[in-house]
């Protein structure tokens, strides 16, 4: 145990821990326990439930809606900076008390929008890690699959792009899109292996 | 005549035999049922036993399966001790136990302490949730002999350190602000679950540097492809 490693600060009320053999889930922990402390040092209530925090869910909302907005107007990038930072916000500015259920019907809400975007904009690297993030979190409709598959495809990622269509086809046998796609990534897996 | 009464004298000794063959065998039978038994009766000694003798020999009895029992549990927890854990690092609860040393030598806000709680809490939950998910197929694999007796012992003395150490926690909920333990609970699992998506939002930078590195991509700064 590292106890002389552990330092507090009391003027920011945040504990670090400048050792050199700091480990990464020591590291995570810190930064837990920091972001709680600061949650908690703002919240007057000693006995703070899991309610949302009304101001939070407004400046997310507002700064997703204008986001939407700029979608409207044909401005992708404007729209998806406005959605990248209402999803970095919704992230960073709950506590962690805060109820989990709603904060992830938000988060994936704006993810899906902020990854049509990242499609539609040429970012596909971006759009396949929010994909990844949607399926961790339990999703696995057949757009998701769709998308994955699409923007594996469009990485030149073509044994992942049919791994993923053969999963999402599994899940959903009847998806016609899926379909398609299985067949453009068999055909240019063909090319690319020299097989046309 | 002569022939008759050997015959006679053959047959009374041979009957006179026979009857002190008979006689032998009532004789033995006697002496190995009653006659023995009305004679072993006759010798009996009686010895003076104590009263308390057999309160002293349960005693003894009942100690001496104390002692073996207190051994044997003591053995047994050694070994469960030296067994290594499922879960190799308790920085939650490390972190939380360095705070309260601190806050002995310099004044730490509490609500620190109370976050710290709140983080031991909720790592509790996440590994009793690990474990329940790990259940079954651990379950199956003992049964079907993929782990050892060793395993199995491990996996089941790990659940039951973890519930140990949340009703730990509760335990300090309690001492840190009294009448807190009944929200405590609720908050820990919001944590719990609200850390596990913020872990995974995390990684997203650090899985997106390894797709480049690993796909060998050429990225623009703004995120397309180069061409």
């Amino acid at each position: 145990m590292a106890s002389t490693a552990l330092r507090y600060n009391p003027n920011n009320k945040l504990i670090n821990d400048d050792s050199d053999s700091l480990t990464e889930s020591r590291e995570i922990s810190i930064m837990q326990i920091n972001k709680l402390s600061t949650a908690i040092i703002s919240e007057s209530n000693p006995n703070f439930t899991p309610q949302l925090n009304d101001e939070h869910s407004k400046m997310i909302k507002s700064l997703f809606e204008s986001g939407l907005a700029m979608l409207k107007q044909k401005k992708m990038p404007e729209a998806l900076k406005n959605i990248t930072l209402a999803v970095d916000m919704a992230q960073r500015s709950r506590a962690p008390y805060e109820a989990f259920g709603i904060q992830l019907q938000e988060i994936q809400f704006m993810l899906r929008h902020k990854i049509d975007l990242s499609l539609l904009t040429g970012r596909f690297l971006d759009a396949l890690q929010d994909i990844e993030f949607l399926m961790n979190t339990g999703m696995a409709q057949s757009d998701v699959y769709i998308r994955k598959s699409d923007a594996l495809l469009k990485l030149s990622q073509f044994e992942q792009a049919k791994i993923c269509c053969e999963r999402g086809l599994a899940l959903h046998p009847n998806e016609v899109k899926l379909k398609a796609l299985y067949l453009e990534i068999n055909r240019r897996l063909a090319d690319y292996n020299g097989d046309i | 005549m002569a022939d008759n009464s050997t015959f006679e004298e053959g047959f009374n000794n041979t009957y006179t035999d026979y009857s002190s063959f008979n006689g032998t065998f009532n004789g033995t039978y006697s002496n190995n049922t009653n006659g023995t038994f009305t004679g072993a009766e006759e010798k009996v000694e009686t010895i003076p036993i104590s009263f308390y003798t057999p309160i002293v020999y349960a005693v003894i009895l009942i100690v001496s399966l104390m002692i073996f029992s207190r051994r044997y549990k003591a053995n047994r927890i050694r070994k469960l001790a030296e067994q290594p854990e499922i879960f190799d690092e308790h920085d939650a609860k490390e972190l939380y136990f360095e705070l309260q040393g601190l806050s002995t030598t310099e004044k730490i806000h509490e609500k620190v302490l109370k976050a710290a709680l709140l983080n031991r809490g909720a790592e509790a939950i996440r590994r009793t949730l690990k474990l329940k998910e790990l259940a079954p197929q651990i379950e199956l694999m003992y049964k079907n002999g993929s782990v050892g007796e060793d395993y199995w012992e491990r996996f089941q003395a790990e659940t039951k350190f973890v519930e140990v150490e949340f009703r730990e926690t509760i335990q300090e909920a309690e001492n840190l602000q009294p009448g807190w333990p009944k929200l405590f609970a609720t908050l820990c699992q919001e944590i719990c679950f609200n850390q596990a998506l913020s872990r995974r939002y995390q990684s997203i930078l650090k899985r997106k540097e390894v797709c480049i590195e690993e796909w060998d991509l050429k990225i623009n700064s703004d995120g397309t492809l180069t061409k």
